[in-house]
């Protein structure tokens, strides 16, 4: 299968500290690539590398099969969704006038705005202002406008933040049926791996700046995931995450 | 760049923004207007207008440039609008836009201010001659010293990411403007904020015997013009500056 994004030793340093470190991904066409790690551990500033919204400090990124440069970055980010931390909205438009601007910047037909609407069960609130929307509306919205001219790829960082159960499980069907409803590739980041672990079908674990794994879920399922001793059952994906950044401790250690 | 400006023209719905910078122009300029009670306030109408509406300038224009130029960047704080805006579109074209749309409402002040000299004249009944280059001189500098406060400002707003800072300075500006006028004429070069007196082309005698107010017309300090669309380039430069340092 083709990797619709590669990156070679990304590296990311802000005055000297290192944040991101020789970060190699490769997230499959076609995926639902979960891109994971607790807190700080350096994914927003990855993703927003990915965008070109950072400049990184060394190693290459291939989006879409092309290396990403000044020249082609936005060409390339017309096929490209984004949702990177919070959603970006205007609260004094409606959730269409919001649609509009990004459609009218992606130079995407206006008859989009519709479907995307639907797709995030926004098209009966499209004409509120987007200042009276939840936060799980305006994520929802975010999504939207990532999903407009029928990207190939989106890249989600911590969508399903601040939501609540409900949302959160509006927000993960609704990326697990990207790929086939969209054609899309998903690139997602959280820190609730419990989460993660009902919708991704590829895992990258990252701590302190370093990937620790990538690989199917499946694959890192059957390597590492054994069975815990009290219950019998698998460990799960947070287990299994704990487990090997105790090991990167240690080794850190020695 | 099209694009663009539509897309700012989609942001600025429901705004009034143009309306605002109407309103604004038509206000300064008619609270600036002489109402005659005398034949010799009829005599030089036009001139006290130039006189009177170019220090109102000085001190309204700084406050009301804050306002539009962090208006104009508060949305994209409030609604962290960059991160998303800098996958869809350059940064130069983000800054491009705003500045045409902020320029865009300088001129429509700068005609509604140009507008009231022909509406004064009739409403109050001038008997001046209405000296159209002399209008035309007073547009220009007001839009040329409009764009250098409204750059510089947009810098501010876009550095601070808030709408404080930029509403502080435009009104410390402001205040600091009122003395300009009785300052000496030198002094006033050091604020180029208010050149708007300086550049007004018109002096002003009062007699305190006869109370009546002798205008003098000067000739049009080209130099001066020239040296506040220099202030107004390093604005811009500033400006742009800012958006393009923006962290998202």
């Amino acid at each position: 299968m083709d990797n619709i994004i590669e990156t070679e030793n990304l590296t990311k340093r802000y005055g000297g500290v290192p944040v991101v470190r020789s970060v190699s991904l490769a997230v499959p066409q076609g995926s639902v690539y979960g891109f994971i790690g607790p807190n700080g551990a350096g994914k927003s500033t990855t993703m927003k590398m990915l965008l070109g919204l950072v400049k990184q400090s060394g190693g290459s990124v291939r989006l879409l099969g092309r290396e990403m440069n000044a020249e082609n970055r936005l060409a390339l980010l017309r096929q490209t969704g984004s949702l990177i931390e919070s959603p970006s909205s205007y609260g004094h438009l409606t959730a269409r006038e919001n649609l509009r601007i990004v459609a009218q910047l992606k130079g995407v037909e206006e008859t989009e705005i519709e479907r995307v609407l639907r797709v995030v069960h926004l098209d009966q609130e499209k004409a509120r202002r987007v200042k009276a929307f939840s936060l799980g509306m305006r994520q929802r919205l975010g999504i939207a406008q990532a999903l407009l001219g029928r990207p190939r790829l989106l890249i989600l960082d911590e969508p399903t933040n601040g939501l609540d159960p409900e949302g959160i499980r509006e927000m993960r069907d609704l990326i697990r049926s990207l790929p086939q409803t969209a054609g899309a590739t998903v690139l997602v980041s959280s820190h609730l791996l419990s989460e993660m672990e009902l919708f991704v079908d590829y895992v990258g674990i990252i701590d302190h700046g370093r990937l620790l794994w990538q690989g199917p879920l499946a694959r890192l399922q059957a390597e590492r995931g054994g069975e815990v001793v009290v219950t019998r059952r698998s460990k799960t994906l947070e287990e299994i995450f704990l487990d090997l950044i105790h090991e990167q401790g240690e080794e850190a250690a020695e | 760049m099209r694009a663009a400006m539509l897309a700012e023209r989609i942001k600025a719905a429901r705004r009034h923004d143009l309306l605002l910078a109407a309103l604004t122009g038509l206000l300064t300029a008619l609270c600036a207007a002489v109402r005659p009670e005398e034949d010799w306030q009829r005599a030089v109408g036009y001139s006290a207008l130039t006189v009177n509406l170019s220090l109102m300038n000085a001190v309204v224009m700084p406050l009301a440039m804050a306002a539009l130029a962090s208006r104009l960047w508060d949305m994209e704080t409030r609604g962290s609008g960059c991160r998303l805006l800098f996958t869809l579109q350059s940064w130069e074209s983000l800054f491009g836009a705003k500045a045409l749309r902020g320029l865009v409402q300088n001129v429509v002040i700068c005609l509604a201010e140009g507008a009231v000299f022909l509406l004064a004249g009739r409403m109050w009944g001038y008997t001046q001659a209405l000296e159209i280059p002399r209008v035309l001189w007073l547009m220009l500098c007001t839009f040329v010293v409009n764009a250098m406060r409204f750059f510089a400002l947009l810098a501010l707003s876009v550095r601070s990411g808030t709408q404080v800072l930029p509403l502080a300075v435009g009104l410390a500006c402001s205040l600091l403007s009122v003395f300009t006028a009785f300052m000496p004429e030198r002094l006033t070069l050091l604020t180029p904020w208010a050149y708007d007196v300086p550049l007004s082309a018109m002096r002003m005698h009062y007699d305190r015997e006869t109370r009546i107010t002798a205008y003098e017309p000067l000739a049009f300090p080209a130099g001066l013009l020239a040296a506040a669309v220099v202030c107004g380039v390093l604005g811009y430069v500033l400006a742009r500056r800012a958006v393009r340092d923006q962290e998202v």
